[in-house]
C-alpha cells in the first residue's frame, strides 16, 4: 500500500505551517504569516503540479506487512528524513525528530476521505487549564494527583466519527394504570384501572455522532458530546496540520447498532412523555421503523490527556469545540473513610447536644 | 333442725369451754324485703338434710337457713378452706332463720364454741329472717379484727346485700375482707383504716413514713380527695389491681359519699405497682394522666428510692387534683408542661435514646454526602440516548389510542383508630369485687 503524506509549506519562508485553532487559520510558526486553509491547499496543488517530489512520502518506504507488525507502518519525514512509525489508522501526526506536522494523504483518500471536519477551536493551553478546573472541588481526589503537572501525553486528536441521519416512524404500545383510592366504612379501597395506550408518530434525528475509532473508548467520546455540527466545514487536510488524526477502523455498519439503540431510548422517552394522566406507564411493545440514511464520515476535534498515578493510567478528554472536559479520577479511600468517620462523629455529637438541649427545654 | 343443733351443743360442750371468751360484733340494720322473710315450707326438709351433712365439723359452711344452693355451698367451703391454708384463719359461716330468743351476740358466742371454732378462727353468723350479720372473733385474732375494724365491715356487707347482692356473694366478700385484714396485719400491726400511708413491706424508714403520712393527710384534707399509699410484701392470689381496689374499699377511705380518692399499691412479691381510683378520682386521674404519673416516679421505684417515689406521687396527685378542679383533668391533649423529676436524673436515659438516633441520622447524612462527593470523581458514562440530535420540531404524534382494558379493586380493613389522635383520652373504669366502681392501672417496676 502506498502512502502519501503531505505537509503544508509556508509560501513565504518554506517552513511547516500549522492550523491555529485560535484564529481558525493556518499560521507559519517561523515567519508568523497567516494563510487561509484554502489558499495553502491551492498552493500545495500548485506545488504538486510543479512535479516536485518534495511534498510526497518517499515511494520506497518500507511496509511492514508481516503478522507481528501488521498495524505498524514506517514513513520517512520528508522534512528531516527521520523514520516515523505510526499506526495504520494514523492519518496525521507530528514528526518526533523535527516536530513538523505530517499528514498521511493515503489515509485521507477515497473511502478514507472525511466529508466534514469540525476544526479545533480550543488549544492545548485551554485543555491544561480545563484539566486543572476539572480537579477543583473534588474532595476525595488524592492530594498528589492535584499537583500533577506532567502528562504522559497531551494531543489534539481528530477523532473519526460516523454521523447518522435518521427518520423514524414509530408505533409504541404502553400499559398504563390509573389508581383511585377511597375510604368507605371500615375499609380502604384501591381501584386500579388498566389501559392499553398506543402512540404513533414520527421523529427525526440529525447527525448522531458515533465514534469510528476503536482506539478511543466509546464512553469517553459519548461523554464529551455533543459537538455542534453547524460549525463543521467540508474536509480539508489543512486543518489536520499540527494535530493527530485517525482514520476510522469501525465501519458504519457496525456503528449503526449503537445508533439505533440510542435512538430507541430517545423515542421511547419522547413517546412516553406524551402519555399523560396515568399513575404508571410501562412500555409493552411496538415497532420502530428506522430510516437511517447513509452515514457521513467526519472528523471531530478532541484533546486527549493521559497521565499515570500510582501505576494506573488515567485518560481525560476535552471536546475541542465546546471545552467539555471529562475523565474519571482516582478515589482517596483513606480520605473517604476519614470524612465518613469524622463527619458522622461530629454530626452525632451535634445532634446529641441539640437533642439534649431540646429535651431539657421540654422537660 | 333445732334438736339436731342442740345435740351437737351437748356433745361439744367441753370443746366450747376450752376456747377462751370470744368477742362478738353484730349488725342488724338490714331491711327485710318481704319476699325473703317467708321461708317456703317445702324447703325445710332439704334444709335439714343439708345442715346434717354440713354439721360434720370439718366443713366451713353451716347453712341452717338454706341460703345457698348446693354448688354455692361447695364453692364457699372451698374458698374458705383456701383462706385457711393461705393465711391461717379458720372462718366458719353459720346461717340460721332465728336465734332462739338469744341476741345475735349470745347466739354467735354459743355456736362459736359448739362448732369448735379455734382461737384463730371466726364465725360469721347470718340470720336469714331479718338479714342481720354477726361476727364472733377468736381471741387470737382480736388484734387484727378489732371491734372498730369489724364494725366497719358489717354495715358494708348489709348495704351490699340490700343493693341486691346474693348471700353467696356476701359471704365470699367477707372471706375476701378477712384475707385483706390478715394480710395487712402480717407485720403484726393491727389494721387501722385511718392511715393514708401504710408501709407494710417496710420500704421506707419510720420517720419518712410519718412525713409522708403528714403530707398525704394534708393533701387529702385540703383537696377532699384521699391520697393514699400502701406497700405490702404479698398480695396473695389476686391481681394487683384487685388488691388495690379491695384495699381501698375495705379500709374505709373516702371523705364524702363518693369516697373519692386514689391509692398507690406497691407489692414487693413481684414488684407490682397498681393505682386504684375511686369516685371523683376516676375522672381526675385519666388513663393518660396515670401513665404520665407512673412514668414520672417509676424510675425511683426501680432504683429502690421509695421515699422519693412516694413523695413525688403525693406531689403529682396534688397537682393533678388541682388541675382537674381549676381547669380540666390532665389528659391526652392536656399534659403537664414540665416534669417534676430533675432533668439530671433522666439525662442519662434521654442520652441513651438520643445518642443512637443521632448516630444513625448522622451516618446516613454523611454517607449521602460522601457518596455525592465520590460520584463527582466519575464523569465518563455512556449516553444511552440521542436526545441531543433530535431535529427541532420533527417530533409529531399522529395517533393516540387509549383503550380501557379492565380494573380491579382491593380493599384493606382500616377502622378509624381509637387511641390515637386528640379524640381519645378519658378514664376507663371497672367494678371491684365489692361492686364499687374504680379506675386504675397497674404494672411492674
Amino acid at each position: 500500500m502506498l502512502s502519501k503524506a503531505s505537509e503544508y509549506l509556508c509560501p513565504c519562508c518554506g517552513g511547516s505551517v500549522k492550523f491555529d485553532s485560535g484564529i481558525q487559520k493556518m499560521k507559519c510558526p517561523y515567519c508568523e504569516n497567516v494563510y487561509e486553509v484554502e489558499t495553502l491547499e491551492a498552493y500545495a496543488e500548485d506545488l504538486k503540479k510543479d512535479g516536485t517530489d518534495d511534498s510526497e512520502w518517499d515511494q520506497s518506504e518500507q511496509v511492514f506487512d508481516g503478522e507481528e507488525q501488521g498495524d505498524i507502518k514506517v514513513y520517512r519525514c520528508n522534512y528531516c528524513g527521520g523514520e516515523i512509525m505510526a499506526d495504520l489508522t494514523t492519518s496525521a501526526t507530528t514528526c518526533p525528530y523535527c516536530d513538523n506536522p505530517v499528514v498521511v494523504l493515503s489515509s485521507l483518500k477515497g473511502q478514507w476521505k472525511p466529508e466534514y471536519v469540525i476544526p479545533f477551536k480550543l488549544d492545548k493551553k485551554r485543555a491544561v487549564s480545563e484539566f486543572k478546573k476539572h480537579l477543583l472541588h473534588k474532595h476525595f481526589l488524592p492530594k498528589p494527583f492535584k499537583s500533577i503537572e506532567h502528562f504522559d501525553e497531551i494531543k489534539g486528536v481528530y477523532v473519526p466519527f460516523w454521523l447518522f441521519d435518521s427518520d423514524i416512524n414509530a408505533n409504541i404500545r404502553f400499559k398504563a394504570t390509573k389508581v383511585r383510592t377511597w375510604h368507605s366504612g371500615n375499609y380502604d379501597y384501591t381501584e386500579t384501572s388498566y389501559y392499553s395506550v398506543v402512540r404513533g408518530g414520527r421523529m427525526a434525528f440529525e447527525k448522531i455522532a458515533v465514534d469510528g475509532s476503536s482506539q478511543m473508548p466509546d464512553d469517553l467520546m459519548e461523554s464529551i458530546e455533543p459537538f455542534d455540527f453547524k460549525e463543521a466545514v467540508p474536509f480539508n487536510t489543512g486543518y489536520l496540520a499540527g494535530y493527530v488524526a485517525d482514520k476510522y477502523d469501525v465501519d458504519d455498519h457496525k456503528s449503526v447498532t449503537r445508533v439505533n439503540n440510542r435512538i430507541l431510548h430517545s423515542v421511547d422517552n419522547a413517546f412516553k412523555n406524551d402519555v399523560r394522566g396515568y399513575s404508571s406507564v410501562k412500555k409493552e411493545g411496538g415497532n420502530i421503523d428506522y430510516n437511517t440514511a447513509k452515514a457521513v464520515y467526519a472528523l471531530y476535534p478532541v484533546w486527549i490527556l493521559t497521565t499515570k498515578y500510582e501505576g494506573k493510567n488515567y485518560i481525560f478528554a476535552m471536546n475541542g469545540q465546546t471545552g467539555k472536559f471529562v475523565g474519571d479520577l482516582p478515589l482517596d479511600k483513606k480520605k473517604y473513610a476519614r470524612w465518613l468517620g469524622f463527619g458522622t462523629l461530629s454530626c452525632t455529637l451535634l445532634f446529641t447536644v441539640a437533642g439534649m438541649i431540646m429535651s431539657y427545654l421540654a422537660h | 333442725m333445732k334438736k339436731t343443733l342442740r345435740a351437737v351443743i351437748i356433745s361439744l360442750a367441753a370443746a366450747a369451754l376450752i376456747s377462751c371468751l370470744p368477742i362478738a360484733v353484730f349488725a342488724e340494720e338490714a331491711e327485710i324485703p318481704e319476699e325473703t322473710s317467708i321461708t317456703a315450707p317445702e324447703q325445710t326438709e332439704d334444709a335439714e338434710q343439708s345442715e346434717e351433712s354440713a354439721l360434720s365439723l370439718d366443713g366451713h359452711v353451716f347453712d341452717g337457713a338454706d341460703a345457698l344452693l348446693a354448688p354455692q355451698e361447695t364453692d364457699l367451703n372451698n374458698s374458705l378452706e383456701t383462706l385457711k391454708s393461705d393465711v391461717g384463719v379458720d372462718v366458719k359461716v353459720l346461717t340460721v332463720t332465728d336465734t332462739e330468743g338469744m341476741s345475735m351476740k349470745e347466739y354467735g358466742e354459743k355456736y362459736f364454741g359448739e362448732l369448735e371454732v379455734s382461737g384463730t378462727g371466726m364465725l360469721l353468723l347470718f340470720n336469714k329472717t331479718d338479714r342481720s350479720y354477726g361476727v364472733t372473733v377468736g381471741d387470737e385474732l382480736t388484734d387484727i379484727f378489732t371491734e372498730d375494724g369489724v364494725s366497719n365491715i358489717l354495715p358494708y356487707l348489709v348495704q351490699e346485700l340490700n343493693n341486691g347482692e346474693s348471700y353467696y356473694k356476701s359471704f365470699e366478700r367477707f372471706a375476701t375482707i378477712c384475707r385483706v385484714y390478715v394480710e395487712q396485719s402480717e407485720l403484726g400491726e393491727p389494721y387501722k383504716n385511718e392511715l393514708r400511708v401504710v408501709d407494710r413491706a417496710g420500704l421506707i424508714p419510720d420517720e419518712k413514713e410519718q412525713e409522708l403520712l403528714k403530707k398525704c393527710d394534708e393533701i387529702s384534707e385540703r383537696q377532699s380527695v384521699e391520697v393514699t399509699i400502701v406497700t405490702v410484701n404479698s398480695i396473695g392470689g389476686r391481681t394487683s389491681r384487685e388488691y388495690a381496689d379491695d384495699y381501698y374499699d375495705y379500709s374505709g377511705f373516702g371523705i364524702d359519699d363518693t369516697r373519692s380518692g386514689i391509692l398507690l399499691l406497691i407489692s414487693m412479691e413481684n414488684r407490682d405497682w397498681a393505682i386504684s381510683t375511686t369516685g371523683l378520682g376516676i375522672s381526675y386521674f385519666t388513663d393518660k394522666g396515670q401513665e404520665y404519673m407512673v412514668s414520672e416516679f417509676k424510675g425511683y421505684l426501680s432504683d429502690g428510692d421509695y421515699y422519693k417515689a412516694f413523695d413525688m406521687y403525693a406531689d403529682l396527685c396534688d397537682m393533678f387534683i388541682t388541675e382537674a378542679k381549676d381547669d380540666r383533668p390532665y389528659d391526652v391533649d392536656h399534659m403537664p408542661e414540665h416534669s417534676l423529676v430533675p432533668f439530671r436524673e433522666v439525662a442519662f436515659e434521654k442520652l441513651i435514646t438520643i445518642l443512637p438516633a443521632s448516630l444513625i441520622l448522622a451516618f446516613i447524612i454523611w454517607l449521602i454526602i460522601c457518596t455525592i462527593e465520590k460520584h463527582k470523581l466519575t464523569s465518563v458514562h455512556f449516553k444511552g440516548q440521542a436526545d441531543d440530535y433530535i431535529r427541532k420540531g420533527s417530533f409529531v404524534i399522529n395517533q393516540r389510542n387509549d383503550t380501557f382494558l379492565y380494573k380491579h379493586t382491593t380493599k384493606r380493613y382500616n377502622p378509624p383508630s381509637e387511641s390515637s389522635g386528640g379524640g381519645g383520652g378519658g378514664s376507663s373504669s371497672h367494678s371491684s369485687s365489692s361492686g364499687s366502681s374504680h379506675g386504675g392501672s397497674s404494672g411492674h417496676f
